[in-house]
This record gives C-alpha cells, sequence and structure tokens, in this order.
C-alpha cells in the first residue's frame, strides 16, 4: 500500500539545549544570539506548506542562520533572512531533532551559538492527500482512486487559512440529513455531545439503522472531520462542530421545522448544510413553514446575526437527448443544455439560501449539477470515482455497514473490496472515495463558511452571502454561450458568463464562481460586519393582467415590462409566473434588468416533464445582485414547442410580479 | 415519521373547507392524475383541505404503509391482488384498497398503522397525511390552552413563529378537528400537514 503519511500538524518546540559561547572579543557587541524568541507561527500546518519561523533579531547584531541538523527524510528546511522555512516530509511522523545555528556577524569574531530543540510532529492524516478539493496536486493522488487526475490547483484554497490557525474553531454546523455516526472515529471529536436529534426514535442518536451507506455521515466529513488525528481525510474546517438532525428519515414539517433552527437542539446553528432537494417534475412550492422559519433563523439565530443555509442545488443537469430525462419528449428535442433547472423546485427558490453547485477536479462543471439563476457559488462535488475523481470522505462506520463493506465491488480502487477484504487504507471501511454529488459542493461550502466565521464570528448571514459572491473564481471562463434553435433562430439556453451591472461576474452553471477560501478568509477578516444595512423585502409588484398568447416555437416569445421606481441596492430578485400551457416543460422565461443584465431563468426544455400551468411559480436570480432595482425590468417568455409536441398547444402569459431582497 | 393509526375510517359526509390562504376553486382546476382512479376516487370522497396553498381531497381507502413495515397485515395490504392501484412514494407504499373505503376498516382493525392519503388535482400527485395539524397561532395564544380546549396533542410547538403542531386522539376525525381549529379566534390558521414532495439525498 500506498501509506505517504500526510503530515501537518502541530509544531510544539521544545529546547533541549543552550549551548552557544559568547566570543571573548572586547569588540564583540554584547548580545548573544539566542533562540528563545522562536515561536512557532503556525500550529496546524499541511504537508505542502513549509512553517515559517521568526528569530527575533538583537540590537546592533547581524544575525544568519544556518540549519546545522537536517534529518534526512523527516524534515526539509531553508532559510530566508530571518526566517526559517521548515517542511515536514510525508514519510514521519514523531519527534525530530533540528539544530539550528544562528551567527552574529556583527562580532568579532563573529558570534555563534548553536540551539536544538525538538520538532513534534503529531499524527497525520492519511487520506487528506487524496482530497484533492483541499489540495488538488494534479498528481496521481489527486485521481483518488479513479483513472483520471485532477489540475493542479483546482481546489479550494484552503491551506494558507489553516496555517493561519483558522480550522472553524466554535462554529456549529447542523447536518441536516439522512443520519449521523456520532461515533465515528473521525468525526466524534467535533460531534456536539446529546447535540443532534434522531427524529424516528425521538433520542439523541440519528445513527442510521441501514447498512447501506449513510448519506449524512459522507457529508458531515466533508464539512468537518477531525485533523490531525493520523484517521482518514479532513473536513474543510476541521474543528468546526457537528450536530446531526436526520430529517430526511421523518419528513413531517414540524420536523423541517426543528432541525432548521426551531428547536433548542438545532437554534445554536451557525449553518445549517441542506444536501437534499426535491423533485423538479412540477412546480411544486416551498413548505410555507420552511419558509417562515427560514425567515426566523436569519433574523433571530447567531444573536440575531442570522444562521446561514448552505443547500446543494441538484443533480439532475443531464444533456437532453442522453437518456437520463425520462420523459420521451424531451429526448427528441436534442437540446443542448440542461433539462433541470436548479430553481425547479420551490425549496431552491429561497433568498436565504447558500445555493451550491458542483466542480469536478478539473474545476469545471460536474456533469450532473443542476444549473440555474438561484445558483450562488459552486465548489468541490466530484464526479463518479471510476473514470474521474470523486470525494474521499467518511463513511458509516465499520464493515458492516456503509458504502464500503467486506465485499465491495467498485471500479474505485479504495472502495472495491471484492476480494473479500477492503482497501489497505480503510481496512475499517470508515471511508469512501467515490461520494460525489451537490450534496459533496454544499458541505464542502458550509466548512468554507465555518471558517469565515472563525475569522470573523461577527458576519451576518448575508455577510457571508456577500464575501462568497464577490471572492469567488470564476471558473471555466471561455464557456460560450449554449443555444438551442427555435424558429430558426439559435436561442441562448446557457449564457456565457455575464457581467452585471454592479461589475459582479456571474453564470448560471456556477453562480458567481468556485468558491475561494483564502479569498473569502482575508476578506471576512477586514470585513465590517454589518456594513449591508437592512434587509428590505418589497412587496410583489404585479404586471397586472395580460393574457398574451405566447407563438409556439420562436424565441421572440412575448415580453412585457414592469417599471419600478425606488433605488435600491439589489440583493436578489424573485419572479411570481402565472403561465397557461399544457406542458410547461416548453417554456422559458429570462429578464432584463434597467442595467441591461440579461438572467435567464428558465430556458425550454429545462424544468416540470410532467405538468401543466404555473400558478403562481416562483423563480429566483441571483444576476443581478448589487444592481440597482430602479427603472424597467422586461420578462421575455417564450414557447420552445412546436404545436403538438407532447400535447403543446397555446400558451398565455397571464400576468406575473417582482419582488426584490434589497438594501 | 410517526405513523397514525387509524382505528376509526372515516365516515363523512361531504366535508368541504379551505382554511390556508388562496385557495383554489376546485372545479377549475385540471386533473392530471396519472391514473384515473385516482382522481376519480378522490373527487368522490368529498372531503377537501388546504395545506400549503394547496388544495387536496382525502382518497378514501387510500393508505401509505412503510416500506419496511414487513408485519403481514402489511403484507397482505400492499398485495396487488387488494388493490385497486399502488405506487411508491419516498419511503411508503401508497395504494387504495380494492374494497374502496370498506378495504381501510378491514385493515385497521388488523392493526395495521398507516397514513391517509389524499391526491392534489393540480399537480396531479398524491400527498401522505402525515397526522399532524400545523397550526399558526395568534399572537398571545397558549398552544398549550388550545390542546386543552379541543383535546388534543400537543406534538412540538415554535415559539419563534407562532406555530404548534398537534395529533388528535385516537377517536376524534383530524379534519373535523383541524375544521374547529381553524374557526378559533385565537389562531390564524389552521391546516393539515402532508407531505406531496419527499426530499431526497442529492
Amino acid at each position: 500500500m500506498k501509506f505517504i503519511k500526510i503530515l501537518a500538524v502541530s509544531f510544539l518546540w521544545v529546547f533541549l539545549s543552550a549551548c552557544g559561547g559568547k566570543s571573548s572579543s572586547p569588540a564583540a557587541v554584547a548580545a548573544t544570539p539566542s533562540l528563545a524568541a522562536i515561536s512557532a507561527q503556525a500550529t496546524n500546518q499541511s504537508v505542502k506548506k513549509a512553517v515559517s519561523i521568526t528569530v527575533a533579531n538583537f540590537p546592533g547584531a547581524t544575525l544568519s542562520y544556518t540549519i546545522a541538523s537536517n534529518p534526512s527524510g523527516k524534515v526539509s528546511g531553508s532559510v530566508s533572512g530571518s526566517t526559517l522555512n521548515l517542511t515536514p516530509l510525508p514519510s514521519h511522523s514523531g519527534t525530530v531533532a533540528v539544530t539550528l545555528t544562528v551567527s552574529d556577524a556583527s562580532t568579532t569574531p563573529a558570534t555563534t551559538a548553536a540551539r536544538t530543540f525538538n520538532l513534534v510532529i503529531t499524527a497525520n492524516d492519511p487520506l487528506y492527500k487524496y482530497q484533492w478539493h483541499l489540495d488538488n496536486t494534479g498528481g496521481t493522488d489527486s485521481k483518488n482512486f479513479s483513472s483520471a487526475a485532477g489540475t493542479l490547483g483546482k481546489d479550494i484554497n484552503v491551506d494558507g487559512v489553516i496555517i493561519d490557525g483558522y480550522d472553524g474553531t466554535g462554529v456549529i454546523v447542523a447536518v441536516v440529513d439522512e443520519g449521523l455516526d456520532i461515533d465515528h472515529p473521525d468525526l466524534a471529536p467535533n460531534v456536539v455531545s446529546n447535540g443532534s436529534w434522531d427524529y424516528r426514535d425521538g433520542d439523541n442518536d440519528p445513527t442510521q439503522d441501514g447498512t447501506t451507506g449513510d448519506h449524512g455521515t459522507s457529508v458531515a466529513g466533508l464539512t468537518a472531520a477531525a485533523g490531525w488525528n493520523g484517521k482518514g481525510g479532513r473536513g474543510v474546517a476541521p474543528a468546526a462542530s457537528l450536530k446531526g438532525f436526520n430529517w430526511l428519515e421523518s419528513q413531517a414539517t414540524a420536523n423541517w421545522v426543528s432541525a432548521h433552527g426551531g428547536s433548542t437542539k438545532s437554534a445554536d446553528a451557525d449553518i445549517f448544510n441542506m444536501s437534499y432537494g426535491g423533485s423538479s417534475y412540477y412546480d411544486s412550492p416551498i413548505n410555507s413553514q420552511w419558509l417562515t422559519q427560514m425567515e426566523a433563523s436569519v433574523t433571530n439565530l447567531r444573536s440575531n446575526k442570522g444562521a446561514i443555509f448552505v443547500k446543494s442545488s441538484g443533480n439532475s443537469h443531464y444533456r437532453l437527448g442522453a437518456n437520463y430525462c425520462s420523459n420521451s419528449a424531451f429526448y427528441n428535442a436534442d437540446v443542448k443544455t440542461s433539462c433541470s433547472n436548479a430553481g425547479a423546485t420551490g425549496m431552491n427558490s429561497s433568498p436565504y439560501n447558500v445555493l451550491v453547485g458542483a466542480l469536478g477536479a478539473t474545476g469545471v462543471k460536474s456533469s450532473y449539477s443542476s444549473a440555474g439563476s438561484a445558483v450562488w457559488v459552486s465548489a468541490p462535488g466530484g464526479e463518479y470515482g471510476s473514470s474521474t475523481p470523486a470525494m474521499m470522505t467518511t463513511d458509516d462506520g465499520g464493515c458492516s455497514r456503509g458504502y464500503v463493506h467486506n465485499n465491495t465491488s467498485s471500479s474505485n480502487g479504495f472502495n472495491n473490496s471484492s476480494g473479500g477484504s477492503p482497501h489497505s487504507l480503510n481496512a475499517l471501511c470508515n471511508y469512501t472515495a467515490t461520494f460525489n454529488g451537490t450534496s459533496s459542493a454544499a458541505p464542502v461550502t458550509s466548512g468554507v463558511v465555518a471558517l469565515m466565521l472563525d475569522a470573523n464570528p461577527a458576519l451576518t448571514w448575508r455577510d457571508v452571502k456577500h464575501i462568497l459572491a464577490t471572492t469567488s473564481t470564476q471558473v471555466d471562463a471561455s464557456k460560450a454561450n449554449l443555444t438551442h434553435t427555435i424558429g430558426g433562430v439559435a436561442y441562448v439556453t446557457e449564457p456565457a458568463w455575464l457581467t452585471n451591472g454592479a461589475g459582479h461576474k456571474f453564470h448560471n452553471w456556477y453562480g458567481f464562481g468556485g468558491v475561494n477560501v483564502g479569498a473569502a478568509v482575508t476578506a471576512a477578516l477586514s470585513y465590517t460586519a454589518g456594513s449591508l444595512g437592512s434587509l428590505n423585502t418589497t412587496s410583489w409588484q404585479s404586471s397586472g393582467t395580460i393574457n398574451a398568447s405566447i407563438p409556439n416555437a420562436t424565441a421572440a416569445g412575448v415580453t412585457n415590462a414592469i417599471a419600478v421606481s425606488a433605488s435600491e441596492v439589489i440583493e436578489a430578485v424573485q419572479l411570481k409566473m402565472n403561465v397557461t400551457h399544457t406542458f410547461t416543460g416548453c417554456l422559458g422565461v429570462e429578464l432584463v434588468s434597467p442595467a441591461g443584465t440579461k438572467s435567464v431563468l428558465v430556458h425550454p426544455y429545462n424544468m416540470h416533464w410532467n405538468t401543466d400551468d404555473w400558478d403562481n411559480f416562483i423563480l429566483l436570480t441571483n444576476a443581478f445582485y448589487g444592481e440597482s432595482t430602479n427603472g424597467n425590468w422586461t420578462v421575455r417568455v417564450l414557447d420552445g414547442c412546436t404545436n403538438g409536441f407532447s400535447g403543446a398547444s397555446g400558451a398565455v402569459l397571464e400576468d406575473w410580479s417582482i419582488r426584490f431582497f434589497e438594501h | 415519521m410517526k405513523k397514525i393509526i387509524i382505528v376509526l375510517l372515516i365516515s363523512l359526509s361531504s366535508i368541504s373547507f379551505a382554511i390556508g390562504q388562496n385557495a383554489r376553486n376546485i372545479s377549475n382546476i385540471p386533473l392530471n392524475a396519472v391514473n384515473p382512479i385516482v382522481a376519480q376516487l378522490a373527487q368522490s370522497s368529498g372531503i377537501s383541505f388546504t395545506s400549503n396553498e394547496s388544495q387536496y381531497q382525502l382518497i378514501l381507502g387510500g393508505r401509505a404503509i412503510l416500506q419496511n413495515d414487513n408485519s403481514v397485515a402489511a403484507q397482505s395490504a400492499n398485495s396487488p391482488s387488494n388493490n385497486l392501484w399502488s405506487d411508491q412514494k419516498g419511503p411508503y407504499n401508497i395504494s387504495i384498497g380494492a374494497g374502496g373505503a370498506s378495504a381501510n376498516s378491514s385493515l385497521s382493525n388488523n392493526g395495521v398503522s398507516f397514513n391517509q392519503i389524499a391526491y392534489n388535482p393540480q399537480s396531479g400527485n398524491v400527498g401522505i397525511i402525515v397526522g399532524e395539524i400545523i397550526v399558526r397561532l395568534k399572537p398571545n395564544s397558549s398552544a398549550e390552552s388550545i390542546a386543552s380546549i379541543y383535546g388534543i396533542k400537543l406534538t412540538q410547538s415554535f415559539d419563534d413563529i407562532n406555530t404548534a403542531f398537534y395529533r388528535v386522539q385516537d377517536w376524534q376525525n383530524i379534519f373535523t378537528v383541524t375544521q374547529a381549529l381553524g374557526k378559533n379566534y385565537g389562531i390564524e390558521y389552521a391546516e393539515i400537514d402532508i407531505i406531496e414532495n419527499f426530499a431526497y439525498p442529492n
């Protein structure tokens, strides 16, 4: 087995000796080089990063440093000015004796002192190096036991933040999911004792009874698997606290409210991770009780700073024409774009979400990641772990349950135990290398938010969203418009990156881009919490009755404008649509702001495969973030189907309304 | 999810009420059901209610049984030969007994735990009636007092959103109790909790 340990770690300096002599030269400067002021600037360290140690200088002294002993295979070091850079090598953990020689050239002769100290490298995380989302080397390890490597640097840029000491300490993440293995050895150190809830049995232990894998346990590991404990990999925020709420196992409305901030058990959570989704087959509205609780949680929790809801966008983006979209009508449409908009389900159209799409190890959209104007940011979620990398994370503990058992057949070398025993790096079957989905992208983002809150606990939920929007990295920048021919016109179904009137770049696949922890935490540190001011939600402004026929199979469709007189700064925009149609999957909706920014909220063949009419169907777009509300807002509704297409016939735009979340 | 045990089958005469907001005129709603039996039995039940701004019709004889219920009675209830229609939804097997309402009665006599189901004509979907009543309280109303007045069990209460959840006693009818709650001056609205769209891991 390859067991290259990922060292990293805590450094404890123990000075063993102080044997430097002092020159008797009368010209000598009184100061004697001393290492007493040496201090480690980082306590937790990633293997690829060197720890930097600054040695205090002395007045009048001209010091230089050399590493007298450099234990081969254990630590490498270099000196730059008064800074020593030491890198523990991946093959070693334990105690390393390093001797440092300091010379003071201002004395005659030069004064030299030697100090030997122990560098104590605590246990490492042996699977860390396969976690390409944390550190994508682009090398063999980034394959994570699949066939293809990732791309160098296509990760969340977290190492520097960890070195700076931010690890999520003090931040509580509620994982609302199927379950949470609270005794998992790599999660237990971070699980809040008696802080979880099991809605099936009414107790504190949401560990799943099933044996086929617990989604929540894998989700939790991506956020906050413990670090530097010699076990498995590491969460993005390895010291964040975890609570589990198995609402997916018991989906009564009361349980949702309870799990998302309504109960005392969940009310102390800073972040709610929601790696779940709903149907995109028809216009299912968000549960009104959920919405009420979300409003309460962003208003009241965290001492009125608001909890952060991090939600997966969905896993249904597949090219039409492939057999993933089940409705035969779509097969024939041969549209080159998504057959499932992230906003197709009402729960994704809440402005209180941080809706997260998924990225693969090459830094572009994961094949399945549901796209749409409701997406806020993107984060690594991986692919399927066979030909391309998935995510390495925790699995339900033990070989009698979980995604990985004894004798699990998998095309991924780590998960495959078809010979009867698990991979040597996974002897206890506590980890899986094939987890994926926007279910992965969300908890990665929850970890990012935990690091931001660790850096600046005063941030409000809107501050967090703002920082994510303004620090995320544009990915797949050259992605061109995707089009579909409608009525002889190449209609843009999936626009290329846009730059809106406020200067923010946005793409329906990626939101404001891929999360960048380093940039987000740096921004968080200097950010004045609450600087966005109060959030105002406008009332719905309606077009009034229109009842305009929408022509079949034309890109022009029907347009209508609403004039808005207030001049506020937009945080999100919602539309409420009333459209008559026998097959709403044919419909497209785009919105143009007064600044000229065009957002495609829905394109034909993008959602609702089996329903008629939109009745107060609510859509969300984030594309106008930072723009002004003032001016004419123009909606275009088009029908991409010809008459007779799956029974489609005359569509009518009855009316539409718009409202803003603004400051 | 707590299951409800239906001891007494609903033998209500036509009850129609809409407690929530934006109730639709059901006669104008197109029926999208993939199986006309579902829509027909739902419409014929005469029992409709509003939840989450959608209108539902109770399906008499309909039942939802957890798929992991391996009891003999549950297996019998799930047997295709005993059903006019069956499907799966979330963790449930849902079906309409071949005997309509009488099948329900038989099942309850056998002690099978199941949830009632209802039909949404707008979406064409069937939802699972959880067995709880959602009550939005007006300020200064007491969730405990409401429970006491109506003889129902307060299951969870959330002060931040002035909302309480209740279960009826075995001898009570959830529809009539909900209707009565909706008329209480201390209650903003009351509606039956129903799961039409199950969430699933992403």
